[in-house]
């Protein structure tokens, strides 16, 4: 578990998008909080506060304090919306969550090491699956599972099943399902340079056969009126 | 290899609209690495094949990579000293529709250094600004 991180919250009364443009524009991030039997509170958050703490362990699943009218309460970070050109913080979802109740929540997978199929042998470390699924309590969330793939060697793999968690974790995931595995590398013919004809080629029309009945159709008929028009 | 769909509903399109960031394609998907869209484009099939092939010498098939966007908009361009009308032109070439925040190439079972090194010159490649982004950036 990281270190809690506090925030500092004001409730706003100013809803959508409009609102949430100008709060963004003067230095806040919108944010909300929700949980069971709570109706939602919409949040104001200061962008520079975020964006400190996003160095200190700021993800999904982590247990921050939010202080709102000085009145510290505990809540777990269930969504953190960023805008993928500037990087911004765009909205921050907080669940009001019950410490003593368990909870289930996906929690990234990661390798540490070089497998020796990849290292002696050439091979390739396929992460086939990025996100695991648990259930524990939100005090034990993990901020990501670890997992030592240097033993593994060409054709070898890990499955969900042989993957270590803590005591106090359980793995809801598909324990077959595969996570990593060390793949023969490919040799793959570098195809040759295009022709120049293959630019103008042109793909086959999906309902081409009735489409030209009809156009036959269409030219029969007007040549029949050309016709009509010459008597 | 010229990349184009293989069958297709309707010969020609309008054009559609380029507006917005990209709402689908707009996260790393299934690698490690990748490059990001920063502008909006018609990006040609030739520009990404050109990509592909920068990214294939430099990593000399060592990873895995994925290519996320696919040209099946058809652009018609009527010849030069043409009058105006007479129906739409013909297919000139086929584009995939880029919109800023759309993951263009993904890679993985490489090391950083040499993603970010073939991700700029795949970038170098493309009609428009891209950034390197990876799973333990963001």
């Amino acid at each position: 578990m990281s270190t809690e991180l506090t925030f500092n919250a004001v409730v706003r009364d100013e809803k959508g998008t409009a609102n949430s443009r100008r709060m963004r524009r003067s230095g806040g991030v919108p944010a909300i909080l929700y949980g069971k039997k709570k109706t939602p509170v919409s949040l104001k958050l200061d962008e520079i506060e975020v964006k400190k703490s996003s160095r200190h362990g700021l993800h999904p699943n982590a247990l921050v304090k939010i202080v709102i009218d000085s009145k510290p309460t505990t809540v777990l970070i269930k969504e953190i919306q960023k805008s993928p050109i500037s990087n911004k913080y765009i909205h921050i979802d907080f669940n009001e969550v019950d410490l003593a109740v368990k909870i289930k929540a996906m929690i990234p997978v990661e390798s540490i090491g070089e497998a020796k199929g990849v290292k002696e042998q050439g091979g390739v470390l396929e992460h086939i699956l990025h996100e695991l699924e648990v259930e524990c309590l939100p005090t034990e969330l993990p901020e990501k599972i670890e997992v030592d793939v240097t033993e593994l060697l060409i054709g070898d793999s890990i499955h969900a099943k042989d993957i270590k968690v803590s005591d106090k974790i359980e793995l809801l995931s598909d324990p077959e399902v595969t996570v990593f595995a060390v793949a023969a590398p490919k040799v793959e013919e570098e195809p040759e340079p295009a022709a120049e004809d293959e630019e103008s080629a042109e793909p086959e029309l999906v309902d081409q056969k009735g489409k030209k009945d009809e156009e036959g159709e269409g030219e029969e008929g007007a040549s029949d009126k050309k016709e009509a028009k010459k008597e | 290899m010229a990349l184009l769909p293989s069958k297709v509903k309707y010969r020609k399109q309008q054009r559609g609209s380029r507006k917005g960031l990209a709402k689908s394609g707009n996260f790393l998907a299934f690698g490690e690495y990748g490059i990001m869209a920063l502008d909006r484009c018609w990006m040609r099939g030739n520009q990404i094949e050109a990509a592909r092939i920068a990214i294939n010498r430099n990593i000399k098939r060592r990873g895995k990579m994925w290519i996320r966007v696919f040209p099946d908009k058809p652009i018609s361009k009527k010849p030069a000293e043409v009058r105006m009308g007479k129906g739409k032109a013909a297919v000139d070439f086929w584009a995939a529709v880029i919109k800023p925040g759309r993951i263009i190439f993904e890679l993985e079972g490489v090391p950083e250094g040499l993603a970010r090194e073939s991700m700029a010159l795949a970038a170098a490649k493309l009609p428009i600004k891209c950034k390197f982004v990876s799973r333990h950036s963001e």
